[in-house]
């Protein structure tokens, strides 16, 4: 019973905040306009771009404090269309899914510039530390083709806090009952008319052993993180540049505890550097005409043993985009240019990779993208890009977006595209590493390709001096080649090869939110998946995907905007495993619908904040999820089955501070 | 047994909702529009609200950004519209009285 008093405390409570979205970054000059708010009623923390031609969320810094824990991975937390688990129960690394689909088919960017791609990804969502963000956009459905062909189902757009922010100094520290600390610093100067800089510092530590399920695995891997980030920002007249340099280190331990003789151990560790800059040139203003240039280069290295196993990877990527843009007088829009990526990766993993495995691949690429506005109340972005793979040849990606107002507060959106993305098979399956299935990797593997169709229309309606707002969607991706893992057809054997027949993803979601009482909001959200691979020669249902997600998500500030109170509810729905062994099963067949709730408590006071909160209040965790745990060297040993929560609930502790500019 | 306490837990909530924000404003206050210069947007009305709400025996607080005006609800034994023209140039703005009026005027 004492579990619930915690909850009780904080729902019995429930309020809001009412800050608005706050400047966003310079790149992204067309959002400015489009977000239309109330002074007197509080600004929802997750705002869709109405007038964007894209189906856009902007989760701004309050929203991103709701879930005050800890990294781009728990952001969101609060948020209807992106889900986020576990990708196996032994290295902690998360994955989203969006549009009922992998976190692979959705293209991260910094500043609109692409990030975290190929062995990066796995465990890139835990490099971006929550405080460092000034807001996050996140879009469904092909996108433009201005930042590439990869964004299949959507893209996520993190930006980081400017260097010329309102408050120049900021301290974050937090604690977790799991003795997790974290401390995150920003400062930024501005050092003349022309030039400011900003310099994010991140130092957390876990590195206490956990073993609450008594299976002998920690829970949750030790893990320790140094990351900082320096922000550059130039303007000269017509001229803008922005720069960023980035360094992040990461340990991370887990596996069997110390008390088991001979223990089979985790250890990842990881270094990476990122650069880029964006430079850009106004070269008429009235006509909207520019010229922009980004390049950006990354080094990463990440040395991984999963007992016995070695899995050693290196990548440095370089990426250039110049882009041309001009406005006409009718207020159409072409923006055309010209892109370059190329990827070297390095594999080293002896059991797995018979040929060492390296892997050059440039993408030199041209694109066009033209918007077209008929009437004021259509607008239309025809898109299409042309590149050239190193490794997969020449290919085309055409996009179409569509958007209908037919009021102010009614429109419909309409987008096909193809998208297209180079495979990365075992960085992308090392979850299966922390198993002992048997991991053969099919040779020619083909580049994946997939059309995205999508619809959604969104409603707002007066009701009682306030706003109801209403989205329903449908999304659809249908892959006509995909790098398929089948751990259907031996419980023993993990089999990773190009997609025979059909495979496709469905995505239904409606929402609604709503400010019930002034500073009191409320978002409720059902969405439904239905996604299909062919694996083993028959269509089925995607393994270790929840087939419906249901979220309620509430936020209540009071007046004066001293205390806020959030709570969020999730039941994510039950679906299939892979197929446990016939004669001997060590696993269901399925899995159950499970929730998870989340409440945070938060304190403002005159510059400063503390924060008080809970996750997975219910104590919800997968039973059994690692299988044969007692016997990490036996064949049966796998902790790749997971679905649910691993760890149980944790309450977490933290406090805020900013200095403000006078 | 869960879904009973979550139930219960967010009527408790609802109704300390409802309660909360009826209790705000009592008769004796005094509320103020304040005419600000000049405030530019989203950043320096997070500014006032975060700074302001924090002077004393201030219950209530309205940043319009379209008419440059703060609306203050204060208890005018603990505070004075004198005071808060002072903790407005403090962070930076000038303000002026535009209306005074008691709460239940």
């Amino acid at each position: 019973m004492n579990k619930y008093i915690f909850l009780l405390f904080s729902i019995s409570t429930l309020s809001i905040q009412a800050q608005q979205a706050e400047n966003d970054s310079v790149a992204e000059p067309q959002e400015r306009q489009l977000e239309e708010f109330h002074v007197v009623h509080r600004a929802p923390g997750l705002i869709k771009m109405r007038s964007s031609i894209f189906d856009t969320q902007k989760l701004t810094k309050q929203e991103l404090q709701k879930a005050a824990c800890c990294n781009l991975s728990e952001s969101f937390e609060t948020n209807p269309s992106v889900d986020v688990s576990y990708s196996d129960a032994a290295t902690g690394a998360k994955q989203i899914k969006l549009l009922g689909l992998s976190g692979a088919y959705v293209q991260m960017l910094a500043e609109n510039v692409p990030t975290l791609r190929g062995i990066a990804a796995p465990f890139g969502l835990g490099y971006t530390p929550g405080p460092w963000m000034e807001s996050i956009q996140v879009s469904k459905g092909t996108s433009s083709v201005l930042n590439g062909y990869e964004a299949l189902t959507g893209q996520i757009n993190v930006v980081h806090l400017q260097p010329n922010a309102e408050e120049p100094l900021g301290l974050n520290v937090y604690a977790s009952d799991m003795r997790r600390m974290e401390a995150n610093a920003n400062a930024s100067v501005t050092l003349n008319d022309n030039l400011s800089t900003i310099l994010l510092a991140h130092v957390d530590n876990d590195t206490r052993e956990w073993d609450r399920n008594g299976d002998g695995f920690l829970d949750q891997p030790k893990a320790k993180q140094y990351n900082v980030l320096n922000k550059w920002d130039y303007r000269n007249g017509k001229f803008m540049s922005y720069s960023l340099l980035r360094y992040l280190h990461e340990d991370r331990e887990g596996g069997q505890i110390r008390e088991v003789p001979d223990p089979y151990k985790i250890g990842i560790a990881t270094n990476r550097y990122e650069f880029y800059t964006r430079n850009g040139i106004i070269l008429d203003s009235e006509k909207e005409r520019s010229i922009g240039l980004a390049i950006s280069g990354s080094y990463h290295e990440q040395d991984a043993r999963y007992g016995l196993k070695i899995y050693d990877a290196e990548q440095s990527n370089l990426y250039a985009n110049l882009t041309f843009a001009t406005g006409f007088n009718d207020g159409n829009k072409l923006s055309v240019g010209a892109s370059f990526n190329r990827d070297n990766i390095n594999e080293y993993s002896p059991l797995h990779l018979s040929q060492g495995g390296v892997f050059i691949e440039n993408v030199p690429g041209i694109f066009a993208e033209y918007s077209l506005k008929l009437h004021d109340k259509i607008i239309v972005l025809l898109g299409l890009r042309d590149d050239y793979s190193s490794r997969y040849g020449n290919f085309l990606t055409p996009r179409l977006h569509t958007k209908f107002d037919f009021s102010k507060s009614f429109y419909v959106r309409a987008s096909v595209g193809k998208g297209y993305r180079s495979p990365n098979a075992l960085a992308e399956n090392s979850y299966i590493l922390a198993s002992n299935r048997t991991l053969t990797i099919n040779d020619n593997l083909k580049q994946e390709e997939a059309w995205n169709y999508g619809v959604n229309a969104t409603a707002h309606i007066p009701l009682f001096d306030k706003e109801l707002t209403l989205n329903g969607e449908f999304y659809r991706t249908d892959f006509s080649n995909q790098v398929v893992t089948d751990l259907d057809s031996d419980p023993h054997k993990a089999t990773i090869a190009n997609l025979d027949g059909k495979s496709y993803a469905n995505s239904i979601q409606l929402e609604a939110s709503y400010e019930l009482l002034r500073g009191w909001t409320l978002t409720a959200a059902h969405r439904i998946t239905d996604a299909k691979t062919s694996i083993g020669g028959k269509l089925r249902e995607k393994p270790l995907t929840s087939r419906y997600k249901s979220l309620l998500t509430t936020s209540y500030r009071t007046r004066l905007k001293k205390w806020q109170f959030d709570f969020t509810t999730q039941l994510n729905g039950g679906g299939r495993l892979p197929d446990p062994d016939e004669d001997n099963p060590l696993w269901d067949k399925e899995f159950e619908a499970y929730p998870i709730l989340n409440a945070q408590v938060t304190k403002f006071f005159r510059g400063w904040s503390i924060y008080l909160g809970a996750e997975n209040l219910t104590n919800f965790k997968q039973q059994n999820p690692i299988i044969a745990a007692s016997n990490p060297t036996g064949t049966n040993f796998d902790a790749s089955m997971v679905w649910g929560p691993i760890d149980g609930r944790r309450i977490y502790v933290g406090a805020r501070w900013n200095l403000q500019k006078f | 047994m869960n879904k009973l306490v979550i139930i219960c837990a967010l009527l408790l909530g609802v109704t300390g909702v409802v309660l909360a924000q009826k209790s705000s404003a009592k008769s004796a206050d005094t509320v103020t529009v304040f005419a600000v210069e000049t405030m530019h947007g989203d950043h320096c009305r997070k500014r006032i609200e975060g700074n302001i709400a924090f002077e004393k025996g201030v219950k209530d607080l309205k940043v319009d950004l379209e008419k440059q005006t703060v609306t203050v609800t204060y208890n005018p034994r603990k505070n004075s519209d004198e005071k808060l023209i002072a903790a407005f140039e403090k962070l930076g703005y000038s303000a002026k009285i535009v209306r005074a009026t008691a709460a239940n005027l």
